[in-house]
């Protein structure tokens, strides 16, 4: 049951993350062979990133322009994004970030050709975890000294989804080819590698999504730490170990919840920060079925 | 309390989706015209340096507020290229052309226009 229940989640947030995936290709397409030559509007991979609109966050309220290359669709992105967080949480990284829909595809892509997967020692792994704020820390500082969208260049996002290797590749690009490369290499065998050590948005997210209204809840009165929910989830977390907080890694991806087989363990509550926690609910009798005397 | 778990991703679309359509009703939705936001120098006028081989002529002419004769002279540009005309597309009719040498006018025009 809890296998159904898991292949269905799965099957619905892959076909969201189709949707915005090849939306966002179709768009990118359609910028290069129409907006570039003719001017229309048509919004390019870059104007789409939330991302983005934090970069020129700072250049944007200190002398009303962005950076260039940036557009206010940026803003509006970036203001879409925290919005969306504020309401439900990470659920942006497992159910729209086209990344992380590669992603994704790339570790299925894995799964299919049997290839190995290369296990990071938790103790690494909890370390490498802060790459997402060194990398974003970098990315600001760099962004704020030259005033320019420094990351623009190295950036994997925009190398792969900006479709510049297809209409326009250059010698010269050969540092953010590497780095998507290297992005590329790393997702086929580390599920989530970009979200889980290097995403600078994720490391935003991550320090926000406790003041998430809808939120993953364990409860641990009713779990009795079988750990299947931790199977299925791409990141890593130690589900079954989590206190009643959503770990700040989580993707909001729902595999866990539905993996869980005991009911009310592993939920989606609504439990904004302004409420006191919950207490647990009375953990559910176990069922037996014991035949009648006599028969 | 419980809620059903398809009301985070439903909830976090649905959020994202409408803060974009008010942006696009209320005006704010821009996905080009990246030569606003053009950087200025220290002198306060937009830089030189940024010209971009998208930038159309007329975007140029208005951004950096260069008469279009003065431009054209600048760069020797033939008088019949549109201003409507992207600026990497002056080599199709000037074979050689670099955007450097709209780059140079510019600095030549700001020079003699202090």
């Amino acid at each position: 049951m809890a296998k159904t229940k898991t292949r269905k989640v799965t099957m619905i947030r892959r076909i969201v993350q189709a949707a915005f995936g090849l939306g966002l290709i179709g768009t990118s397409i359609a910028h290069n062979l129409i907006a570039e030559k003719t001017g229309a509007a048509i919004a390019s991979a870059e104007a789409l990133c939330p991302f983005g609109g934090l970069e020129t966050l700072y250049r944007y309220f200190t002398s009303d322009m962005t950076l260039s290359k940036i557009h206010l669709s940026n803003l509006v992105m970036l203001a879409a994004l925290m919005t969306g967080l504020l309401l439900a949480g990470n659920a942006f990284c497992g159910w729209v970030c086209p990344f992380g829909a590669l992603q994704d595809l790339l570790d299925w892509i894995r799964r299919k050709l049997r290839l190995p997967t290369i296990t990071v020692p938790d103790k690494l792994d909890r370390v490498l975890r802060y790459g997402r704020f060194v990398v974003l820390g970098l990315i600001l500082y760099m962004t704020v000294s030259t005033a320019k969208l420094w990351f623009a260049d190295y950036d994997p996002f925009r190398t792969i989804f900006g479709l510049g290797w297809i209409f326009e590749p250059s010698v010269e690009a050969w540092p953010a080819y590497l780095i998507a490369g290297l992005f590329l290499v790393g997702a086929l065998f580390i599920p989530r590698f970009w979200c889980k050590y290097t995403c600078p948005l994720g490391a935003i997210l991550s320090l926000t999504q406790n003041l998430s209204l809808f939120r993953i809840r364990r409860n641990a009165d009713a779990c009795k730490s079988c750990a299947i929910c931790e199977k299925p989830c791409p990141v890593g977390i130690k589900v079954a170990e989590t206190k009643n907080r959503v770990s700040p890694n989580c993707i909001g991806c729902l595999e866990c919840v539905a993996a869980c087989p005991r009911k009310g363990a592993l939920e989606v509550q609504f439990a904004p920060v302004w409420l006191p926690t919950p207490k647990s609910p009375q953990a559910p009798r176990p069922q037996f079925n014991v035949p009648a005397a006599g028969k | 309390m419980r809620v059903n778990k398809y009301v985070m991703p439903i909830v976090l679309i649905a959020a994202m989706f409408t803060v974009v359509l008010v942006a696009q009703a209320t005006g704010a939705w821009q996905v080009t015209g990246s030569t606003t936001v053009v950087p200025t120098t220290t002198s306060g006028r937009p830089d030189p340096e940024a010209i971009k081989g998208k930038m159309t002529l007329d975007e140029i002419i208005t951004t950096y507020g260069i008469p279009k004769e003065d431009l054209y002279a600048g760069a020797q540009l033939p008088a019949d290229f549109p201003t409507s005309k992207q600026a990497k597309e002056i080599e199709s009719v000037v074979p050689g052309f670099e955007i450097d040498t709209l780059r140079q006018a510019m600095k030549d025009y700001y020079a003699s226009h202090p």
